[in-house]
C-alpha cells in the first residue's frame, strides 16, 4: 500500500488496469459484446422494407 | 585558531577550529593552504580561469539546513571533473562538528550515508554489498579538483589525479577512492531546497543513483496485474453461467417459393438483460446453391426492429484435381447488444442455385442467449497486458537512460 501512496506510476497504472477491468465488468454485466455483429437497427432497406410490409 | 596570512597574497583567513580545519581556500587570490600546528604552507594555487573554476554549486559557504536528521553547516566545496565531466563534493559540519559529504551529480543531490574501509562488503560470488543490495560497477575514472572554496578537515591535494570507481545499487553509490569507501543515498532535490531554503535548477537526466519509481513500484504493479487478471476470469467465468444451450427460436423456414412467401414468424422470446448478446445459427442441407436469410428482431411493445441477414452456401464438384468442395452448410453469427424486450423473430428466404443445383426447401434458424463472448475477456487480458508492458517498458527505458553514460551498461552489448 505504501508503494501506492507515494509511487505515481503505479498509482497510474493501477487506475488503467481498474479502469480497463470497470469496463470489461460492465460490458460483462450488461451483456454488452464490444466484438460481433452489430444489428442494422432500424433503418430499413430493400429487405427490411418486405419483411416490413409482408408484417404489416 | 587565530587567524592567518595567506602565504601568497598576505589576506587574512579564519580557519575554523570547531572542524579542525588542515586546508583552507584564500579567497582572495585562490590558493590552498594547508594548517598544520598554527603553521601554514601553501599548498598550490588553483586556476583562476572563471570558465573552469566556476564553482557555480547549489550550496554556498555557510549555508545551513536540516537534512535526514542533522543540522548542517557548509564548510568547504571542491568541484571535480573526469575531462567534460564535473561535480561538486560539498562538506558539512553538523552538530557535533563532523563533517559530512554532499555530492552534487548534474543537479542530483546524495548524502553520504557511510565513510569507511568497511562500509562496503563482498560477498561469496565477490560481489560487493552495501546494507545486503549488490552494487554494480558503473564507472572508473581519475578526478581531479577543479575549483574549491572554504576549508577542510584534511588535506586537499590538487595535484592528485587519483582514481576511483563508482558502484550504484539506487537509491546508493558507493564510491571506491584510495581504498576508503563513500556510500551516498540519493535526496531529492525537493528535499534539499526545503532543507536548506533554495532553489534548484532541475536535475539533468536520470541520477546514478536515482531511485526508480518504476522499479520501487514493480512488485505492486505485479500484484495489480495479477489481481485484474484474476478479476476477469471470475467476473467471466460467473457470467458465463447465463449463456443457455436451450434455443430462444428454433424455427425452420420454408424455401420452396420465396418470392411469394410472407416472412415466418417465430416466438416470441423474451430478453432480460439490458444487452443481450444472441447467437444466431443457420443451416440448410444444400448442395450446389445458396440461401440468405433476411432476419427481423421485432421488439413487440415498441415494434422496434433490429435485423440482419444470414447465408449458407455449399457448392462441391470433381475437376483435374479431384473432388472439390466449397462453403458450408451451417453458419453461425453473434449479434451483439440487442437491448431488454419481448421479441418476435421475422425471416424470409432467398435462394439461387449454380451449376445444375437444386434450390434448397429450407433453412434451420435458430437463435440462442449468450453471455459477453470470450472476445470481452481477450481484449480486456490484451489491454492489461499491453499496460503491463508499458509500464515495463518505462522501466527499462528509465534504466537504460541511467545507464547511458557508463562504460559498462548492462543495457548495451558491447564487443569484448
Amino acid at each position: 500500500m505504501k508503494q501506492f501512496k507515494k509511487n505515481g506510476a503505479v498509482v497510474i497504472y493501477g487506475a488503467t488496469c481498474a479502469v480497463i477491468v470497470g469496463l470489461f465488468v460492465l460490458a460483462d454485466f450488461t451483456g454488452y459484446a464490444v466484438f460481433g455483429e452489430t444489428p442494422f437497427g432500424e433503418k430499413p432497406d430493400a429487405q427490411h422494407t418486405i419483411i416490413m410490409r409482408f408484417h404489416k | 585558531m587565530a587567524a592567518i596570512k595567506c602565504p601568497s597574497c598576505k589576506a587574512l583567513l579564519e580557519p575554523d577550529e570547531t572542524i579542525g580545519t588542515e586546508t583552507i581556500v584564500c579567497t582572495n587570490c585562490r590558493s590552498l593552504i594547508g594548517i598544520a600546528k598554527d603553521r601554514t604552507q601553501l599548498l598550490g594555487h588553483l586556476s583562476t580561469d572563471p570558465t573552469q573554476t566556476s564553482l557555480d554549486s547549489p550550496l554556498k559557504i555557510g549555508t545551513i539546513g536540516f537534512v535526514r536528521g542533522k543540522h548542517l553547516r557548509v564548510t568547504g566545496i571542491i568541484k571535480r571533473s573526469d575531462g567534460a565531466y564535473d561535480w561538486h563534493e560539498i562538506a558539512l559540519a553538523d552538530d557535533t562538528n563532523a563533517v559530512t559529504w554532499i555530492w552534487v551529480d548534474r543537479g542530483h543531490f546524495s548524502v553520504c550515508v557511510c565513510e569507511g574501509k568497511n562500509c562496503v562488503s563482498v560477498d561469496g560470488t565477490r560481489d560487493y554489498k552495501f546494507q545486503s543490495q549488490t552494487l554494480r560497477l558503473y564507472d572508473r575514472a581519475k578526478a581531479n579538483v577543479v575549483a574549491a572554496a572554504g576549508q577542510f578537515p584534511f588535506t586537499v591535494d590538487i595535484d592528485r589525479n587519483s582514481e576511483f570507481m563508482d558502484y550504484i545499487a539506487p537509491p546508493y553509490c558507493a564510491s571506491h577512492e584510495d581504498g576508503m569507501w563513500w556510500v551516498f543515498e540519493y535526496v531529492p532535490t525537493s528535499e534539499i531546497e526545503t532543507a536548506f531554503g533554495i532553489s534548484c535548477n532541475k536535475p539533468d537526466g536520470v541520477g546514478i543513483n536515482q531511485p526508480s519509481r518504476y522499479q520501487q513500484g514493480r512488485f505492486a504493479a505485479g500484484m495489480v496485474t495479477i489481481i485484474s487478471i484474476l478479476v476477469l476470469m471470475v467476473i467471466h467465468v460467473a457470467l458465463g453461467s447465463r449463456s443457455s444451450e436451450n434455443a430462444l427460436i428454433d424455427g425452420t423456414v420454408d424455401l420452396h417459393d420465396p418470392q411469394n412467401t410472407p416472412p415466418e414468424s417465430f416466438g416470441p422470446f423474451t430478453l432480460d438483460m439490458p444487452k443481450s448478446a444472441l447467437e444466431i445459427e443457420v443451416s440448410s442441407p444444400l448442395d450446389n446453391a445458396w440461401t440468405d436469410l433476411t432476419l427481423a428482431l421485432v421488439d413487440q411493445a415498441t415494434t422496434k426492429t433490429y435485423w440482419t441477414s444470414q447465408g449458407v452456401e455449399f457448392y462441391s464438384g470433381i475437376d483435374s484435381d479431384g473432388p472439390w468442395t466449397q462453403g458450408s452448410r451451417y453458419q453461425t453469427a453473434l449479434i451483439r447488444s440487442i437491448p431488454a424486450g419481448r421479441y418476435m423473430l421475422l425471416a424470409h428466404g432467398e435462394t439461387g442455385t449454380w451449376n445444375n443445383g437444386q434450390p434448397p426447401q429450407s433453412a434451420a434458424v435458430r437463435i440462442y442467449l449468450r453471455s459477453a463472448p470470450i472476445s470481452n475477456f481477450l481484449l480486456a487480458l490484451g489491454l492489461i497486458i499491453t499496460t503491463g508492458a508499458i509500464y515495463v517498458g518505462l522501466m527499462y527505458r528509465y534504466e537504460a537512460k541511467r545507464w547511458s553514460d557508463s562504460l559498462y551498461s548492462p543495457y548495451v552489448k558491447r564487443d569484448s
